[in-house]
């Protein structure tokens, strides 16, 4: 096959399945290889107008960077050239693959949890304008949300004026008054104490723990005691939340012995502010509200 | 840690690495070249390189007069006749983010124009990933010299800091490093956590994953 025609099928659109694999495949490429290659085969001298090879890499199913880049020019020189270089290279040199041992290393990573049911998210937003989907901009906070519909649990509490306005997702008004009246919000509260009081109330009327089958009621559904996770994701910008969910949390720990609960946050100095308090952030922050 | 490499975007469209770093003692330094400019790969590595030469680099509180310093010695070695010259060179050349952390006796600075990522360990080596996204196109330093008009005042440097009672390590990246955040690759793979382990190479990790990582990766933690 000519080395237009390989290529100008991609461009076109063409989608032949053989020919695609063999694209994804030259976009992964490891230039030390290539350069050790070139020394074995010409002696020292690394003649730079030879272009780099290949490695040879698992098919992967997420072809983004080959589709990304059918339709570029620049790609078309690159890996004309490297498809020659495969066909004159005998053997193709292989990366040491990833120790098995590095992957029992524990990290935190809330899109690990995408495929998995014991997992129960609670959205702490303190306004209006951030608790409507428009208002939740950030890509990871979508994602999060669109993958976990079924054990997302969204609280909007306006703090400001006390009370909780509004519980999505899973109250009804009648509910809404309840809480509100069961937390008994006196006028000198601080903010935090409301904070707090409301994540109480959530937690001990809400969510019910059966320690005897070892299992957390939340949303008519079942989780495992041990192997739920409890993530809270606070979507403010301000300190006070941070401040009253983070003590709150510790305090479930300490209590209810449920060792998953994590908090993401996502915006601004709560991002600072959380992490500095233990918990392992995906946030960000907007430069613009910094002077 | 120090990693600094060209993305698989870049490789397959020809386009040189537009990332640059800079470390010694106290300071580190990244700049991120905007990739819509022509040439950005040469405003970076000048810039790191003339603020490396500066005697006073890793004074805190002079780090926003050395970056206007370097800028200017920049601008001046080349000498153009015509303003629209200049402009044209910075458009195409100097368009780039500064990213530079500071560790200092009980705290780590970070002060940035631009976008990229804070990357913060804190005391239960819980690591931290904190987009700086501005929600649209980043500013760059250069504005300053060429779009006066857009901006109705000076773009200076945001600055935060991370106390060293609860952070073991700041570390700042270019948003290179977004297919590890988002997981687009080995979810256990974290480059962080290794690289505080220390016994694997998180470079080998993004070289057996470099066609996930479309842009250029800068990593200095």
């Amino acid at each position: 096959m000519g080395k237009k025609n390989f290529f100008s099928k991609f461009i076109k659109g063409e989608n032949d399945s053989s020919e695609r694999r063999q694209f994804e495949q030259y976009a992964s490429y490891d230039l030390e290889a290539f350069d050790r290659i070139v020394k074995e085969k010409k002696g020292n001298i690394v003649d730079k107008s030879i272009p780099r090879t290949v490695e040879s890499t698992p098919q992967k199913e997420e072809p983004l960077v080959g589709e990304a880049y059918s339709k570029k020019s620049g790609a078309e020189t690159s890996i004309m050239d490297l498809e020659d270089i495969l066909r004159k290279t005998d053997e193709i040199p292989k990366l040491t693959p990833v120790p098995e041992t590095m992957k029992s290393i524990k990290t935190y990573n809330p899109f690990s949890y995408r495929e998995k049911k014991n997992v129960i998210f609670f959205v702490i937003e303190n306004s209006k304008e951030v608790c409507d989907n428009n208002g939740l901009v950030s890509g990871v906070m979508n994602k999060i949300i669109s993958s976990n519909k079924d054990s997302f649990f969204r609280i909007l509490t306006m703090y400001n004026e006390k009370k909780i306005s509004d519980v999505l997702d899973f109250a009804t008004l009648d509910s809404i008054a309840e809480i509100n009246k069961k937390l008994n919000v006196a006028e000198n509260d601080t903010d935090e104490t409301y904070i707090s009081d409301a994540l109480r109330y959530i937690w001990d009327y809400l969510i019910s723990i059966d320690t005897t089958s070892k299992t957390i009621e939340f949303k008519d559904k079942k989780y495992d005691f041990l192997k739920a996770s409890i993530i809270f994701i606070g979507t403010g910008r301000g300190n006070i939340e941070d401040e009253a969910v983070g003590k709150y949390i510790n305090l479930l720990k300490l209590n209810s012995k449920v060792s998953t609960i994590k908090y993401i946050c996502l915006k601004d100095k709560q991002a600072i502010n959380v992490s500095a308090m233990g918990f392992p952030v995906i946030g960000h922050i907007n430069p613009n509200f910094y002077d | 840690m120090l990693i600094c490499r060209q993305g698989n975007g870049h490789y397959l469209e020809g386009i040189n690495n537009q990332d640059f770093c800079y470390a010694e003692g106290n300071l580190k330094l990244i700049t991120d070249g905007c990739s819509e400019a022509k040439y950005s790969e040469v405003g970076t590595r000048l810039f790191c390189q003339f603020f490396s030469a500066l005697e006073n680099r890793f004074d805190i509180n002079k780090f926003e007069e050395n970056v206007e310093i370097t800028f200017s010695k920049i601008y001046k070695m080349l000498e153009f006749e015509k303003a629209e010259k200049l402009k044209e060179f910075i458009m195409n050349n100097m368009l780039f983010t500064v990213l530079a952390c500071f560790e200092l006796e009980d705290k780590f600075v970070v002060k940035f124009i631009g976008d990229g990522y804070i990357v913060t360990v804190n005391n239960q080596d819980m690591v931290s990933y904190i987009r700086l996204f501005y929600g649209k196109t980043p500013p760059y330093y250069a504005y300053n010299s060429v779009h006066t008009d857009t901006y109705d005042r000076k773009l200076e440097f945001k600055t935060f800091e991370f106390d060293k009672k609860h952070f073991k390590k700041v570390g700042i990246a270019t948003d290179g490093i977004m297919p590890i955040v988002e997981k687009k690759i080995d979810e256990n793979f974290d480059p962080f956590i290794q690289g505080i382990n220390s016994q694997y190479s998180p470079e080998g990790v993004i070289k057996s994953n470099q066609s996930s990582f479309f842009d250029d990766i800068t990593i200095l933690i």
